[in-house]
């Protein structure tokens, strides 16, 4: 049986090597993609500042997450945080406080889609996709308006966006183009494709060429602003 | 309906499989060295496969779980350190000293109650607001524990960190290092509304002070880094940490002025060639027998450093190196390596700042805890008797880093149950 563990030092190391290599490179490549998992839309000039993680501070400290420069907000003035399927935004300590749809809050208070949150005179308006899961239920991508909250399924591999009426979206603005962009389904992505000589901003960012969206990225065709849902829960 | 965008996944059954035959052959090996007494371990070891099959499957049919990166990580060094203590066993029967796998039967107990632990804590600390209410509460508990240490605990190689109660030794300074990171952790709300840091300094000092009271300055000093990782990932503030460093090597210099055992604790140090035969006996032995391994080693139960004191506890490293080979060696390090270089990369992603906090923590404790043992034990650094995690004999310790393992796994997202939407888009 000697031979056994003769060959055997030679296996296990070469063995070694492969497994670390193979959890290695698991463990630095595999890793999700950071996105965007909810917006603040300010309500008075319709910026939208997309919140990237589950915990995000809000203040006038250059060291939050959000940096509101206004001298009625505080230093660290909020925390907006994900707890399982809820939104909850705190009050860390701020000295002119938060109002969710007109009420002061007392420490925190849950918020939801739609929702107006007020730091210090500061409006911004909460918009997060639906977390709520069904085992029941089917899924569909959608462009969901931030605006109004109303759902545009895209049941088709191919949607057209614009202020003509032939597009399978009519968005009836003076600043969206007669055919603005296009949306199409193909090797499992939803790709927009830009038309309108103004651009399509994606997450505050305008795209002139054609994107791959992912979900819960902010679609702004001439105003009108919208996010695309890959999986909204169809009712 | 359209068919979901597709990430590939980790390959967690092939790797489950490598993984296996690795430590097939290795326990395969020590029941060859075995002979007549290889009967003895099968039940050791089919334990140790069917907790490490049991848990991935379980895990990946209930949770949904892709991710097993770290678990199989933390079973192939576990794995490597209980076939060193099984070839211990066998030298006990030849000798005829005991009958029954007694050290390997042990370590297997405290692997399995190392993975409870990383799945009670995973559990606990998946919710943050638990987490919150349960910092006061853990820090209480964690004083009760050093304070139980420095009034019961028995000295053993010149430190007094050991309790015994109905045949068990253990360690509560191990333990206290998963609750020290617990408490030093926050979530951002709670950062952000009480940004003072001296409650958390107060509290630190207690427990690295109670560590010095016991003669553990091994365990201070992975506290005091660990203090280090909390204190600037909190404040951010790289003056706090440089003003903390000075005092701190003040203090140091003072308690070696007052305290002169102290420093003869680490007299030894730099010295070991002066007296190969007596005090400089543990490294030099290293030294000498991790070269006579080379890069293939000599074969499980064939080196000859088991015969020194502590072989399978502080000095594990050299063993690995002399019966696993040097490229085994290295590969142990880089394992560690890769698990800091993993979590300050995948930090700033967590879900919440308070695993971002926790697993940077427990990353560095457990890096400073390696360089500390494989340093030691060369004679870069002081001998200070600190374990090699997963891999060296002894309950606390092995306890202790499967819970650490939990708060580096927390920032994982994939690590959470998936909603129906997240599964389908995760395939």
């Amino acid at each position: 049986m000697d031979f056994v563990i003769e060959y055997s030092r030679y296996i296990l190391p070469c063995l070694a090597l492969i497994i670390l290599l193979g959890c290695c490179s698991s463990l630095f490549s595999k890793r999700p993609r950071t996105k965007t998992v909810a917006f603040l839309v300010n309500a008075k000039s319709g910026e939208s500042v997309p919140l990237h993680y589950w915990e995000t501070s809000i203040g006038r400290s250059s060291s939050c997450d959000i940096v509101l420069s206004y001298a009625t907000v505080s230093r660290f003035h909020a925390v907006i945080s994900r707890r399982k399927d809820k939104w909850i935004v705190f009050d860390t300590g701020s000295k002119t406080g938060i109002l969710v749809n007109g009420e002061k809050i007392k420490g925190k208070s849950e918020i939801g889609d739609g929702d107006c949150v007020i730091f210090g005179n500061v409006a911004y308006y909460f918009s997060a996709p639906n977390f709520s899961d069904d085992k029941n239920a089917a899924y569909v991508s959608a462009l969901v308006s931030v605006n109004n909250g109303k759902v545009f399924p895209l049941e088709d591999n191919v949607c057209t966006v614009g202020r003509d009426k032939t597009n399978n979206i009519y968005l009836n603005l003076p600043t969206v183009s007669r055919s603005h962009a296009k949306l199409e389904f193909k090797d499992g992505k939803w790709t927009l494709e830009n038309y309108s000589s103004n651009g399509v901003y994606i997450n505050s960012k305008v795209v002139y060429d054609s994107r791959v969206l992912h979900d819960g990225d902010l679609l702004d065709f001439g105003g009108a602003k919208i996010r695309f849902e890959e999986f909204y829960k169809q009712v | 309906m359209q068919s979901l965008r597709k990430i590939k996944p980790f390959r967690w059954g092939i790797e489950l499989v490598l993984i296996t035959i690795f430590q097939f052959i290795s326990f395969s090996n020590v029941m060859l060295d075995a002979g007549d007494f290889s009967g003895k371990f099968f039940m050791i070891f089919a334990v140790f496969f069917a907790v490490e099959w049991a848990y991935t499957l379980l895990m990946r049919i209930f949770l949904k779980q892709t991710s097993f990166e770290l678990e199989f990580i933390a079973f192939f060094l576990s794995s490597i350190g209980l076939s060193l203590v099984a070839t211990l066993d066998t030298d006990f029967f030849e000798s005829g000293d005991l009958d029954s796998p007694y050290y390997s039967g042990r370590q297997l107990m405290f692997i399995v109650a190392g993975l409870i632990g990383f799945i009670v804590l995973r559990w606990v600390i998946a919710n943050a607001d638990r987490v919150s209410k349960l910092r006061l509460p853990v820090a209480a508990l964690s004083g009760l524990m050093l304070a139980a240490n420095i009034l019961l605990g028995e000295e053993n190689n010149g430190a007094r960190n050991w309790i015994t109660f109905g045949g068990f030794s253990i360690q509560p300074s191990e333990l206290v290092k998963v609750l020290f990171i617990f408490v030093g952790a926050a979530t951002l709300d709670k950062l952000q509304t009480t940004r003072s840091i001296v409650k958390y300094m107060i509290y630190s000092i207690g427990c690295i002070g109670a560590l010095f009271i016991m003669r553990d300055f091994g365990s201070a000093v992975v506290f005091f880094v660990t203090f280090l990782i909390i204190t600037f990932m909190r404040s951010g503030d790289f003056r706090a940490i440089v003003l903390i460093c000075i005092a701190a090597a003040v203090g140091a210099l003072l308690i070696i002025s007052f305290k002169p055992y102290v420093a003869g604790r680490f007299a030894n140090y730099r010295h070991i060639w002066d007296d190969p035969y007596g005090a400089g006996m543990q490294q030099t032995r290293v030294l000498i027998y991790s070269a006579s391994g080379g890069l293939f080693g000599l074969g499980l139960g064939k080196g000859m450093l088991r015969g020194t004191f502590a072989a399978t506890t502080d000095l594990i490293f050299g063993m690995i190196c002399e019966e696993y080979g040097l490229i085994i060696g290295f590969a142990v390090i880089v394992c560690f390596a890769a698990i800091v270089v993993y979590t300050v990369a995948g930090a700033r992603g967590s879900r919440s700042s308070f695993y971002a906090i926790a697993a940077c923590a427990a990353s560095g404790l457990l890096l400073v805890q390696v360089a500390l043992n494989v340093f030691g034990v060369t004679d870069l650094l002081p001998l200070t008797g600190v374990t090699l995690p997963f891999i060296s004999r002894g309950g606390s310790s092995l306890i202790c880093c499967w819970m650490l393992m939990a708060f580096i796994k927390s920032i994982d997202p994939r690590a959470y149950p998936k909603t129906l939407k997240e599964t389908q888009a995760l395939g």
